[in-house]
């Protein structure tokens, strides 16, 4: 039996999961059976669910990441913002205002949510209006963010907030710890806007053909500055739960989150160059490269090689992206 | 002009087909040395095929070429290029960052040590064009993308001619020329010929072929119709006589005729690119037919009537109402005016599925309740789309990528019908398209207008113009110059108007 393009229907059922999961299945199994043969902990429940509770971090920064992929351009600045706004609700966390302890941890998470927004405006406004190259525009803003966090911080980590703050963040609610109720929250409501609203489809169709989303009356400089606003929010969020879970601001909170973003969405599916991705995708693109790297900590593999290890990773995927790009 | 000399190059039998279409019909056609040849023939005869084969774009199918007597197979445009064959498109390849200088030597460039050499290269450039005689006023440190389309326009030639160079190709290469520039222009090819250039010329500017052509060789539907071997055959009459011939029609749907009430005015429209005063009206149930040669500004009509193009002067009222200053694609669309643009690619997202593609605008009014997607409902309206037009492969989450032209074009058109559009403008739709895919367009298109949408049909195809379109406004440099109704149309009016001639009656 055949199925319609002539491929042998035996072989076309895991090639349909291979195309839309990318490489990222066999890699998985791969993973999988490496460090599980090499570590005995590895494949534990309690290592399992470690995993997990880490992942959820690079989960939702990789969620937003994938907005700028799709619309054709990506976001360098994630990982630096982060950092900035780590340090930012910290500090404004110690201000004093007001006696309550919860007010001011509010009022320092509204703060840093609020950098993060502005960054995503600037950028997004950046790139659809003056047509700068999303490139050199977050690379710059990358360099801003991380400038100014530095200055502000007056270049030592900011300790001595409020307790409540780790204590909520970074606690449970009804038994399940609370980076993981939001990261499964954003998906769902990430899930639902991009398959089931405009949102997903104009994103999609900025990113494919641009000049087909303007002929369709798609606003492509709102939705492009959209994308980026998003994503930035969505690192505001990432940040703001990764410092509850360190305890302090600190400058250096997203150093390396920015490009094991990037390399989750592409590894999930997300196109460079735009048109796609999806978020199961990114999900389980965050999940094989925390477990990656747990699985590199537990074989006794320095984070220096990690860093190796994660550059050639990216440029794995995003060469197998081109090739199916070019195979089509 | 001699007759026993051998020719640059024979080429014999050629044959080529593409998918629903015979773009080349055993053509033989031959190039002598210092000579220009003209190719003539209305869009679609097979000249551009016949040069793309020649400049080793792509081989024939069938049928050989023989360079001075042996024959050869062009395996590409390298190839082609080392045997002395030079093309210049409409479309230059220059690199417009780079000086004129480091442009011609392109690939080839001189050294002194690791740097650059100029001075050398300008030195050998200016020994070359002293040679050739060819008055070269361009800098050379300027910037290729500073000076004129003229100059760029030397620049390429003479890029080619740097290089053992016996057969140049040019494709309309006074499009992009101001009328003062042409005669410089027409020096410069003369200058060729003298050389002992043999010129392949496509053209459709009669004036033109009558001042620099020395033969011309006339296509038609891929065939060769004649070969007008001397200077003195070549006339205004004999050639536009030739692409009309007696040919057969395709079948085209009968019209109707009754319209209804106006819904379209176009009054002393001006725009930024070009545009002059074009004023027309347009009543529900009409098909108005836009034709024009290339560059005539036909496809530009259709864009300023999407918000695509910038007015400066002139107003458009649609269903009464004043919009000249308040359209875009947007308000288009929610006027109810829909749009396909002479390029496919440009609509249509092609890494994603029919589905998608098909509602892209539509989501934005109708398609969607409380800002969620009523999935069933589009389903419902994409088959009935797909089942309507008969697009190939039915299944609406086919990435649109892998469909034929024909499909994606249906697919493109289908975005407008489930706009529900009481005007549409299609321009070139039935272009890239199969023969059958083209009369289901036809068809679509008349019952459209039966139902009272009214429709401004944007084409090149003299055919579609003349049976599908209740009157023709032809287009001749941004401006209307004749508008014909199809009673009194004829395929000799149509043909002399759009090269600006006058007919007698």
């Amino acid at each position: 039996m055949r199925d319609r393009q002539g491929r042998i229907a035996v072989f076309s059922a895991p090639l349909g999961v291979l195309r839309r999961t990318g490489i990222l299945a066999p890699l998985l199994v791969i993973l999988i059976a490496t460090f599980g043969t090499l570590s005995p902990r590895f494949l534990s429940p309690l290592n399992i669910v470690s995993v997990v509770r880490q992942s959820t971090f690079l989960a939702i920064l990789a969620m937003g990441s994938m907005l700028p992929l799709i619309v054709g351009g990506f976001d360098l600045s994630i990982g630096a913002l982060m950092s900035l706004i780590s340090v930012v609700s910290t500090l404004v966390m110690k201000m004093g205002i007001f006696s309550s302890p919860i007010l001011m941890v509010g009022l320092g998470i509204l703060a840093g949510i609020l950098i993060a927004l502005m960054t995503g405006v600037t950028n997004g406004l950046i790139i659809a209006v003056f047509g700068v190259s999303p490139f050199i525009t977050t690379l710059a803003m990358m360099s801003i963010t991380a400038g100014v966090a530095l200055i502000i911080a007056k270049g030592v980590p900011i300790f001595g907030i409020p307790e409540i703050f780790s204590k909520t963040l970074a606690g449970d609610i009804v038994g399940i710890p609370v980076p993981i109720v939001a990261t499964i929250l954003i998906a769902i409501v990430g899930y639902v806007l991009m398959n089931w609203t405009h949102l997903g489809r104009f994103f999609w169709a900025i990113g494919g053909n641009i000049n087909a989303a303007k002929l369709s009356g798609i606003s492509t400089r709102g939705y492009t500055i959209l994308a980026y606003t998003i994503c930035a929010f969505l690192a505001g969020i990432s940040g703001t739960l990764l410092t509850a879970r360190v305890g302090s601001g600190e400058l250096t909170l997203g150093a390396t989150l920015m490009m094991k973003a990037i390399a989750a969405a592409v590894l999930g599916g997300t196109a460079v160059g735009g048109g796609k991705g999806n978020i199961p995708g990114v999900l389980l693109g965050a999940f094989f490269i925390t477990l990656l790297v747990n699985g590199m900590n537990l074989v006794g593999l320095g984070s220096f090689v990690q860093q190796v290890v994660l550059g050639a990773l990216l440029i794995f995927a995003i060469t197998v992206d081109r090739y199916f790009q070019r195979a089509r | 002009m001699t007759i026993n000399q051998e020719p640059l190059i024979e080429m014999r039998n050629i044959t080529k087909k593409f998918p629903g279409c015979v773009a080349l019909d055993n053509v033989d056609f031959e190039l002598q040395r210092g000579e220009v040849h003209v190719l003539f023939g209305e869009n679609g005869a097979g000249k551009t095929t016949l040069i793309k084969i020649l400049s080793g774009v792509f081989p024939p199918d069938k049928g050989n070429i023989y360079m001075k007597g042996k024959e050869v197979r062009l395996k590409n445009c390298h190839h082609a290029r080392s045997l002395g064959i030079s093309a210049v498109y409409q479309e230059f390849s220059l690199v417009p960052e780079l000086s004129v200088i480091v442009n011609l030597f392109l690939g080839r460039e001189l050294y002194k040590g690791f740097l650059l050499d100029k001075k050398e290269m300008a030195k050998q450039a200016h020994i070359y064009l002293k040679k050739l005689k060819l008055r070269f006023d361009v800098n050379f440190e300027e910037k290729a993308g500073n000076i004129s389309l003229a100059q760029q326009q030397l620049v390429e030639i003479v890029k080619g001619l740097m290089q053992e160079v016996s057969i140049m190709i040019l494709d309309e290469p006074t499009a992009s020329l101001s009328d003062a520039e042409k005669p410089h222009f027409f020096d410069i090819i003369r200058r060729l010929k003298e050389e002992g250039i043999g010129i392949v010329y496509i053209s459709h500017v009669m004036d033109e072929i009558k001042e620099i052509g020395d033969k011309v060789t006339i296509l038609r539907d891929g065939k060769k119709i004649a070969v007008l071997e001397n200077k003195e055959d070549v006339s205004e009459e004999t050639l536009v006589k030739s692409i009309i011939g007696k040919r057969k029609e395709k079948i085209f749907p009968k019209l109707e005729t009754e319209f209804a009430d106006k819904v379209l005015e176009v009054k002393n429209l001006s725009t930024e690119n070009g545009l002059k005063n074009i004023s027309f009206d347009l009543r529900a149930g009409e098909i108005l037919g836009i034709g024009g040669l290339p560059d005539s500004g036909k496809s530009n009509v259709g864009r300023a009537l999407f918000g695509l193009e910038k007015i400066t002067e002139g107003e458009i009222i649609l269903f009464g109402e004043e919009v000249t200053n308040e359209l875009t694609p947007a308000a288009a669309f929610k006027k109810n005016l829909a749009y396909t643009p002479t390029d496919k690619l440009d609509g249509l997202v092609l890494c994603r599925d029919i589905r998608e593609n098909m509602t892209l605008p539509a989501l934005l009014g109708g398609l969607e309740r409380r800002g969620f997607i009523k999935k069933v409902e589009e389903e419902k309206a994409v088959s009935s789309q797909i089942k309507g037009l008969d697009i190939k492969p039915s299944d609406m989450n086919r990435t649109v990528q892998y469909l034929s032209g024909g499909n994606q074009q249906k697919v493109l058109i289908a975005r407008s019908l489930l706009k529900e559009a009481k005007v549409f403008v299609f321009d070139e739709v039935t272009r890239g398209v199969d023969v059958g895919t083209k009369l289901e367009l036809y068809k679509l298109i008349t019952e459209l207008a039966k139902k009272g949408a009214a429709i401004v049909f944007i084409s090149s195809e003299i055919p579609e113009l003349l049976h599908l379109c209740h009157s023709i406004l032809v287009m001749y440099e941004f401006s209307i110059f004749k508008k014909l109704n199809q009673k009194d149309a004829t395929r000799d009016k149509l043909v002399h108007y759009l090269f600006k001639l006058e007919v007698e009656d």
